[in-house]
């Protein structure tokens, strides 16, 4: 099998180093992974601030440049809840039956990478090593829209030296919402304190999700403040190993 | 006092924008009727309608919950045993002065009581009454609720003035789940209904739970177990 | 007519009321204490259920249904209502509401009327209304009582004063009520005797005022019956004590038959304050000769319900049963409360019923005032997908400003078409990216961006992240590369 990686537009640009953790971890369970170059955007800004023209218009982009996919990995569960819960409306509203044919083919195709690894692959040890003390924030997306459950948890559990401690208040949103972390920043603001201060109460050096968005807004505020806890997407974790450590 | 003509006009725009918003088609109304009792028919209904508890079982629910929200219950079995719990309770209470509901049996009644049967008493009346005794319509046993039904138990304002209350409820009165309970009211369903379910309280201040604002303030419950 | 909706004409958006809000201490902790209690409660409800879901399936159906068929239950309702000797009006909208509640009052010479609880005539403002016109309403239940003492407005749909601690609401009292007169010397801040306090002031009306307004939980097609569940015991009181009830209610809240109590009867009180059963449930239709009032009125109000009917996808925001579980549960709430909203509605269900009642003519900001987290839907018993109406309303409001002159030249518009084009033409990201590199340099400490021109809203509280030196498509490609040229080499 042929693994697609969808690296989506804003770890492309801003967390690199999640797609390339993604990459080392599938390479090492034995898997072939492409990058196909015309993707870029699966268009959640677009949609969840009501854009939905433009939405449509990313969502043909993806569909066009999976279409023949075997199963393409998303290191982003907030992608793939658009893809899934947005993507079948949009394409209705454009009333194309082929669209909507190749929408509907495409979805089952489509997977978040804890999901990808733990259910579709039925891996939950991936040889991994971080001797750390971790906490894990499941962002909401995940936990509700994509229904991930233990999938992270499991994957984390089997991480050598990794001492995962549970997250206080864990299901609370922390925030970011996307837009909604600037046009209600405010609010936005207050509801990261609270998510920051059951970080801080666990006493982890790392917290970790499946979201680089929860995770960048997270960090804003981590460092913001010095508290010295990291943040770093579930993959760069998974990608250590004694060889090759994760800093 | 039937709809005036500025009001049936009102009716009919109400109803034309609610049609215009579903899509109602304007011909066709035997046809939407029918597919209306259809659809009524295919709504899922996969929640738990019928108990899987004893009878014992039941009722030793419904006393628990009973406890939960702070309301007594006492079990008799046999005309006498309820007769002299009644005393026991209404003397310990200082209830003298007691109104006995229609549906009340003479034989649960003690003798030494001062009786009032509701002859169409006044408000000011009701409120001087020391306390009100009452049978009852169906009970569920999973949220300890007595429900009261003017044609049986009497019209609402008797068991609303008052400050105590007593409610003598049969054990085959007891269900266990809310469907079988509005299965068994189905013949009463135009009557006036009151569901209690523990005493009258509110958490509208900090979310504290304080009893006893409106309504009788103290209630006790004897349960007339089957011989 | 004209939809009026309390609270929305004064409001603001909801981002400037809520940096209002956030910085009110007290009423942080209030909100985020009370939520927090009944959210635990609820779930433990939840918990008990093991057909919860069964349930939920079936609320959602049950409304559903209703909604589509809501003309024939109406009417059927009307029958009802009529055979057991009751009277029912018609209102199109808020002020149609008033005026057929005034004269209804005017008609027994009454001056004073005693109210349960009801939203509704919140939504229509009816109090200020009926003062103007020459009647007294008092207030019933503590919370409204609190709040209408205090002149202030309800911040929940079923804790109404929760925003207000203990010491608050024995200030209010010992302003607002003849307290020597009651016999009370000195009032304390204990609960207890604050619900005491409330009980004596009161009694005395429940047994003197002649007319009573309600509203109803459940409105019942098949029958005529109206439902009012209810925790004091003060609606009782109003329902069947004084000679003339008046019930105010909006047309979705009709259920098609007796029967379906079953399921709603289940879900309201576990959802509403995570108790299995209210304290008191009263179910009553028309006129009893020998109990309750002799004169029973039902206002049947739409006040732009037809509005949020007439879209299929908003509709169903018209499935709710006022039970407040997604304001208990939505963080954004938690951390506002009621009042930042601007609408007798607040809170999820609010943020997507407020804009729907005035055809998005006000409450525009309420759809985004969400982070869309999902918490809302997942409490919902009749499972109303609030994030999936969110959005949709979000859509709305964007075409909305876009077929306007100026929408269309916003910076919000112009910066999604922006993002757009880059999205469209990959071939172009990377020099975006490398303007981004170049622009941020000077902007860089540390590794972040502590503060960026343009973005202050999230550097305000947030550090940024700085863009990387290289991107991953950037790393891929040079892998491909080496990969090529070991390929070539091999």
């Amino acid at each position: 099998m042929i693994v697609s990686l969808f690296i989506t537009c804003y770890t492309d640009l801003m967390f690199p180093q999640t797609g390339r953790a993604v990459v080392k971890v599938l390479e090492r369970l034995g898997h072939n992974v492409e990058f196909r170059n015309s993707q870029t955007c699966c268009g959640q800004m677009h949609s969840n601030t009501g854009y939905a023209s433009e939405a449509t218009s990313l969502m043909r982009r993806f569909a066009g440049t999976f279409t023949d996919a075997e199963a393409v990995c998303v290191p982003s569960s907030s992608c793939v809840a658009t893809i899934r819960t947005q993507y079948p409306k949009l394409a209705a509203e454009t009333g194309n039956i082929a669209l909507m044919a190749q929408v509907e083919s495409l979805i089952p195709r489509v997977f978040e990478f804890s999901e990808f690894l733990t259910r579709h692959l039925g891996v939950d040890d991936v040889g991994a090593y971080y001797p750390h003390h971790v906490t894990y924030h499941p962002s909401c997306h995940g936990l509700r829209a994509l229904q991930l459950g233990d999938a992270p948890y499991r994957l984390l559990k089997n991480v050598r030296g990794l001492d995962l401690i549970d997250l206080p208040q864990k299901e609370d949103c922390c925030g970011f919402g996307g837009t909604f972390a600037v046009k209600n920043a405010d609010t936005s603001a207050a509801m990261l304190s609270d998510k920051v201060r059951s970080i801080l109460d666990t006493g982890a050096e790392l917290c970790v999700a499946t979201d680089n968005s929860c995770l960048m807004h997270i960090f804003g505020a981590l460092h913001r403040e010095r508290t010295g806890v990291k943040t770093a997407h579930i993959a760069e974790v998974l990608a250590a190993t004694e060889a090759e450590p994760f800093a | 006092m039937n709809s005036t003509s500025p009001n049936r006009s009102s009716k009919e725009a109400v109803l034309r924008r609610v049609k215009q918003a579903i899509d109602a088609p304007q011909s066709a109304l035997w046809g939407r009727e029918d597919r209306r009792q259809q659809e009524l028919q295919q709504i899922p209904r996969e929640f738990r309608t019928v108990g899987a508890l004893s009878s014992a079982e039941r009722v030793a629910l419904f006393r628990s919950r009973l406890d939960h929200y702070g309301a007594a219950s006492h079990l008799a079995t046999g005309a006498e045993e309820v007769r002299r719990i009644v005393q026991e309770l209404l003397r310990s209470q200082k209830k003298e002065t007691v109104l006995v509901a229609q549906d009340v049996q003479e034989d649960w009644i003690p003798r030494d009581i001062h009786l009032v049967r509701d002859s169409d008493l006044s408000y000011e009346q009701l409120d001087h009454l020391d306390g009100i005794i009452t049978g009852c319509t169906v009970a569920i046993a999973l949220t300890g609720t007595v429900i009261l039904s003017a044609r049986e138990d009497g019209r609402r304002a008797l068991t609303l003035v008052p400050d105590y209350e007593l409610c003598i409820v049969r054990e085959d009165q007891i269900v266990e789940l809310v469907p079988e309970a509005i299965q068994r009211l189905s013949s009463l369903k135009t009557t006036p209904l009151t569901f209690f379910s523990g005493p009258s309280a509110t958490v509208d201040i900090e979310m504290i739970r304080v009893k006893g604002v409106h309504g009788p303030r103290t209630l006790d419950i004897v349960i007339a177990m089957s011989e | 007519m004209s939809i009026r909706i309390a609270q929305t004409k004064s409001a603001r958006p909801f981002p400037e009321a809520a940096r209002e809000a956030i910085q009110d201490t007290q009423l942080r902790h209030n909100v985020r204490r009370a939520t927090n209690t009944i959210r635990t409660k609820r779930a433990n409800m939840v918990a008990e259920m093991p057909d919860w879901q069964q349930l939920r399936e079936s609320g959602r159906a049950i409304k559903r249904h209703v909604l589509r068929y809501l003309d024939l239950y109406l009417e059927q309702f009307e029958q009802g209502v009529t055979r057991a000797g009751g009277h029912v009006h018609w209102a199109q909208d808020a002020d149609e509401a008033r005026q057929i509640i005034r004269d209804l009052i005017a008609q027994h010479n009454a001056h004073e009327v005693i109210k349960v609880k009801t939203m509704t005539s919140d939504e229509i403002e009816l109090n200020s209304y009926l003062q103007a016109n020459g009647i007294t309403p008092y207030e019933t239940d503590l919370a409204d009582l609190i709040i209408q003492l205090g002149e202030d407005y309800p911040s929940h749909i079923v804790v109404p004063a929760l925003h207000k601690n203990r010491a608050q609401i024995e200030q209010i009292f010992s302003k607002r009520m003849p307290l020597k007169e009651m016999g009370i010397d000195h009032l304390t801040s204990d609960p207890n005797a604050l619900a005491d306090t409330a009980r004596r002031y009161l009694r005395e009306r429940f047994l003197r005022v002649k007319v009573a307004i309600s509203g109803a939980n459940y409105a019942i097609a098949e029958t005529g019956s109206l439902v009012v569940v209810e925790s004091e015991g003060n609606g009782r009181m109003c329902l069947t004590l004084p000679d003339v009830l008046i019930s105010l209610v909006g047309i979705e809240k009709i259920i098609p038959s007796f029967q379906d109590l079953e399921v709603f009867l289940q879900m309201l009180a576990r959802s509403a304050t995570g108790e299995r059963m209210s304290p008191y449930t009263s179910v009553w239709t028309g006129v009893n000769p020998d109990d309750g009032p002799k004169e029973f009125h039902v206002v049947l109000l739409d006040n732009g319900r037809a509005n949020v009917l007439a879209d299929d996808q908003g509709r169903q925001a018209l499935h709710c049963i006022r039970c407040a579980a997604c304001l208990n549960a939505c963080p954004v709430y938690s951390h506002t409360g009621g009042h930042a909203y601007g609408s007798v509605y607040p809170g999820p269900i609010g943020a997507i019923l407020t804009p729907q009642l005035l055809e998005l003519n006000g409450a525009r900001s309420l759809p985004y005032a969400s982070s869309l987290c999902g918490a809302c839907y997942e409490a919902c018993p009749v499972m109303i997908n609030i994030p999936e109406v969110l959005i949709h309303l979000r859509t709305k409001v964007v075409q909305s400003e876009k077929d306007s002159l100026l929408g269309g030249l916003s910076i919000e518009n112009l910066a999604m078409k922006s993002a757009l084009h880059l999205f469209e033409h990959p071939e172009l990201l990377e020099s975006a990216y490398c303007l981004a590199r170049i622009g941020q340099g000077p902007l860089v400490e540390n590794g972040v961006l502590p503060y960026v021109p343009g973005m202050t809203q999230w550097t305000r509280t947030r550090d940024l992240v700085a863009v990387p030196p290289q991107s991953f498509r950037e790393w891929w490609r040079t892998r491909d590369s080496r990969n090529e040229s070991t390929r070539d080499a091999a």
